[in-house]
């Protein structure tokens, strides 16, 4: 069985003015030093084009951080590829947005925190709100695909109806409303962030009430929070299956965090061609097929839709990758997710050992 | 092939020949007229019904714009 990369998720950087508690960078951050130049993600992007890859995803950390934006996307389009850059906006001028749409960018995803500036900025940890508003008009002055994409949690989640009135405002094509994703940085705030299951429900009733009223005028795009499922996400839609990440230091992934599980080498793209290490290396094989699989995933009918969840979640959950993600109702570790959200019901498990509220962990800057 | 956001959609035949006359300048009018003129053995009313539902479709799903 042979699969094709159809998106090659590009972090060009992991420099970011932003400290959102919710990165989903990992925990160790690639240093500016070992950034890949100019030529070598030039190369990449005709390898991933080469080998099947329709779309390219350019983030980071913050990608606008790069001086060389704009000849990364004419590399991009050259290429072949659709390039899509995902932003926090901060960094990019009005001229320098005129740039990179000039170079043949074709759709721009802008990150809000929150539809209200105070919060916004608090998660952030940066004065962003205000600039984004902004730049967002300027955005629409130009002939681009627009995402506004937001990040919701347990603080934010109250304000759907305003948030999807916000996009509405700035004129996005699509919005997209993703709720947090416990890995990296996330994680270490999980308990701040997990939302209750009664705003969980509130949630899904206004986001059905908004794709029915927007339909044809604004697409809303639903992430789901998968500790409130009862079957896992096909995380990647399936480990080395549909999407390749590299990150800033060329390092190829089947997924952004899959850094973090241990005893594994992923081969770099600086020693290796992008077709070598999608086919044959033993990082993008090892939880290819069923053959890995542990049951009850291995007997299960829905193996080849979830593919057992997400590996760097298990080994985040469980201690090994190679257990059935723990969010899964049949998984045997459920009960990690099951007490977390215990604890999010009793309204305990975002206060320290002495009964205050535990302080946010920022992301850090590499 | 049809690229969008977060998507694809491979296009052929007569969506193909729809779509390549969508070039941000032709009015649907325009485009109408130009695909009877090139399927002559078609009914025309129908030749515009049937662009005009698919064009809908993908206005729907935020992939066009007229």
């Amino acid at each position: 069985m042979s699969f094709v990369p159809l998106a090659l998720i590009a972090e060009l950087t992991h420099r970011c003015p932003l400290h959102c508690v919710y990165c989903s960078n990992p925990l160790e951050l690639q240093k500016t030093a070992n950034e890949l130049s100019t030529a070598e993600w030039t190369r990449v992007f005709h390898e991933a084009a080469r080998l099947g890859s329709l779309h390219v995803h350019l983030t980071g950390g913050e990608p606008v951080a790069r001086t060389d934006l704009a000849d990364l996307i004419s590399a991009a389009r050259a290429a072949g590829l659709y390039t899509n850059l995902i932003t926090s906006g901060i960094g990019l001028s009005e001229q320098r947005l005129r740039h990179v749409v000039a170079a043949g960018l074709e759709h721009l995803q802008l990150s809000f925190q929150d539809s209200r500036e105070e919060p916004a900025n608090s998660v952030a940890g940066a004065r962003a709100h205000a600039y984004k508003l902004e730049l967002a008009r300027h955005i629409r002055e130009h002939q681009i695909a627009f995402t506004v994409n937001i990040v919701i949690h347990r603080g934010n989640v109250d304000h759907l109806d305003e948030i999807i009135a916000m996009a509405e405002r700035l004129q996005a094509n699509r919005l997209e409303i993703a709720h947090v994703q416990y890995y990296g940085w996330a994680l270490l705030n999980r308990d701040s962030l997990l939302p209750t299951r009664d705003q969980l429900q509130d949630s899904l009733r206004i986001i059905a009430a908004a794709q029915e009223r927007l339909r044809g005028r604004m697409r809303i795009d639903y992430v789901t929070p998968d500790y409130y499922a009862r079957y896992p996400k096909a995380c990647m839609g399936g480990w080395g299956r549909k999407l390749l990440v590299v990150d800033p230091a060329g390092r190829a992934l089947p997924c952004h965090a899959a850094g973090v599980i241990p005893g594994m080498q992923f081969d770099n793209v600086r020693e290796h061609s992008l077709e070598w290490i999608w086919n044959h290396s033993a990082a993008f094989n090892k939880f290819r097929g069923d053959a890995w699989m542990p049951e009850p995933c291995r007997s299960c009918d829905r193996r080849s839709e979830d593919f057992g969840g997400c590996r760097c979640q298990a080994f985040l959950l469980t201690g090994d990758a190679a257990a059935t993600d723990p969010v899964c109702s049949l998984a045997p570790h459920h009960q990690v997710v099951a007490a977390s959200l215990e604890r999010v019901a009793a309204g305990s498990d975002h206060l320290n050992a002495g009964g205050q509220p535990a302080a946010w962990s920022y992301r850090v800057n590499p | 092939m049809l690229l969008f956001p977060e998507g694809a959609i491979r296009v052929q035949g007569t969506g193909r020949a729809i779509l390549e006359h969508c070039d941000g300048q032709r009015t649907f009018a325009d485009i109408v007229r130009e695909l009877q003129a090139l399927y002559v053995l078609t009914d025309a009313a129908r030749i515009k019904n049937e662009a005009g539902d698919f064009l809908a479709q993908l206005r729907e799903k935020r992939i066009v714009d007229f």
